[in-house]
């Protein structure tokens, strides 16, 4: 076939192909339709290729958005279980505001700033001094009762004495009786009540409070329970155990009681 | 195996052409088609210049347009081909220049006069710069793959 015979005669059908009577007839619509079904796999390769670039790209997005959703859920979580804390810790202080209320007290709280290992159970550093109105000799509690009483005051610290503290002793009674008696440290953890009579009634578990007799301790704040208790008719007094309220080894916050 | 080449060439350049999208776009399967014409001999040229023309509006447009186009240009390429005796790249590049406007103009006439369709003059322009800047990294690209048969 030459190719001027050629050129015109595809030209001629090209040409034809274009009159609408023509490329409507159904010869030349099955020719197109079987030129897209000849196409098709190879049409829909290049899609599908893409299709899935766009998906790994689109389920790369989804991985960051999942790591970053997941580093948000974390930071959540952990504010959540800030404010856990911070709601125990409101809790916890609205307690303390009551009972310094209940006591006709004002009560300034102070945070544990140091303590030494070899006046464990003897002393405290606190971070408020005569600056904030404390004065020596005021009573220090907690939530859970009597942690104290101020030694020492400086301008912005003050030095806490224990009641645990050998050289600290405390008007106590004991509210169900009304039976008085002396709480003395120096004994580790535990303290003892003394001079309470050989007949008077006492048992383990019953609450003991601070005395009114006592020089600058705020009377009627809890102290202890009684441990143990030992009666013999050759002592004159009982020898009884008290266990402070108060878990004097976790020690963070405390409240000076200023009148 | 060439011929299986020149339709994998034609398909992903119709398939390329089909995505697309822009007004001022490049005419991909013109420029093939005249690269072919000044790579292959003048029967091979025209007959793979119709059935990209074929494939392009079987696939993706509604009347034959291309067909008719297509082969109209590449029979105009081997005409001028024969009086200009230039290194092929330049020529392909000469032809598109002067093709473009050509093949434009029929399509903007076909489809005024079958489908009463105007079509606006203006990338006309566009596209000739287009395929012209484009047409030596498409020669460039297929210099390899599809062999000279000029010699």
């Amino acid at each position: 076939m030459s190719y001027r015979f050629l050129l015109v005669l595809l030209l001629v059908v090209s040409l034809l192909l274009n009159v609408p009577q023509i490329s409507r007839s159904r010869p030349v619509q099955l020719a197109r339709a079987g030129t897209q079904a000849l196409f098709y796999p190879f049409n829909s390769i290049p899609s599908m290729l893409l299709n899935g670039i766009k998906s790994f790209i689109r389920l790369r997005q989804v991985e960051r958005d999942n790591e970053e959703l997941r580093l948000k859920l974390s930071a959540a979580l952990a504010e959540n279980r800030t404010l856990d804390s911070v709601i125990a810790e409101n809790n916890r202080l609205n307690r303390v505001l009551n009972f310094g209320v209940a006591f006709g007290y004002q009560l300034i709280p102070a945070r544990v700033i140091g303590r030494s290992g070899d006046t464990w159970l003897e002393q405290i550093t606190i971070n408020k001094g005569f600056a904030h109105g404390l004065r020596s000799g005021q009573t220090v509690v907690n939530r859970e009762g009597l942690v104290g009483r101020v030694k020492e005051v400086s301008r912005f610290t003050s030095r806490v004495e224990l009641i645990t503290s050998p050289g600290l002793s405390i008007s106590a009674v004991l509210p169900r009786t009304q039976t008085f008696g002396m709480v003395s440290g120096g004994y580790g953890s535990i303290l003892k009540l003394r001079y309470v009579q050989e007949a008077a009634s006492v048992e383990a578990g019953e609450a003991v409070v601070a005395g009114a007799g006592s020089q600058n301790i705020a009377p009627h704040v809890p102290l202890g329970r009684v441990k143990r208790v030992e009666r013999s008719v050759e002592m004159l007094f009982q020898d009884i155990e008290v266990k402070p309220l108060v878990d004097l080894s976790k020690l963070d916050v405390v409240f000076i009681c200023r009148r | 195996m060439p011929t299986v080449i020149v339709f994998i060439v034609i398909f992903l350049t119709v398939w390329l052409q089909g995505q697309i999208h822009f007004v001022l776009r490049p005419d991909l399967v013109l420029i093939l088609t005249v690269i072919l014409s000044v790579k292959l001999k003048k029967e091979k040229a025209v007959t793979w210049a119709f059935l990209s023309g074929w494939f392009s509006d079987a696939l993706f447009s509604f009347g034959f347009i291309n067909t008719f186009s297509k082969t109209t240009v590449v029979g105009l390429a081997v005409f001028l081909k024969k009086y200009l005796m230039w290194p092929e790249m330049q020529l392909a590049a000469f032809l598109v220049l002067v093709i473009t406007p050509v093949s434009k103009l029929i399509e903007m006439f076909l489809l005024k006069g079958f489908y009463s369709e105007n079509v606006p003059w203006w990338p006309i322009l566009g596209v000739t710069v287009i395929n012209l800047i484009l047409t030596p990294l498409i020669f460039y690209l297929l210099d390899r793959p599809i062999q000279s048969e000029n010699e």
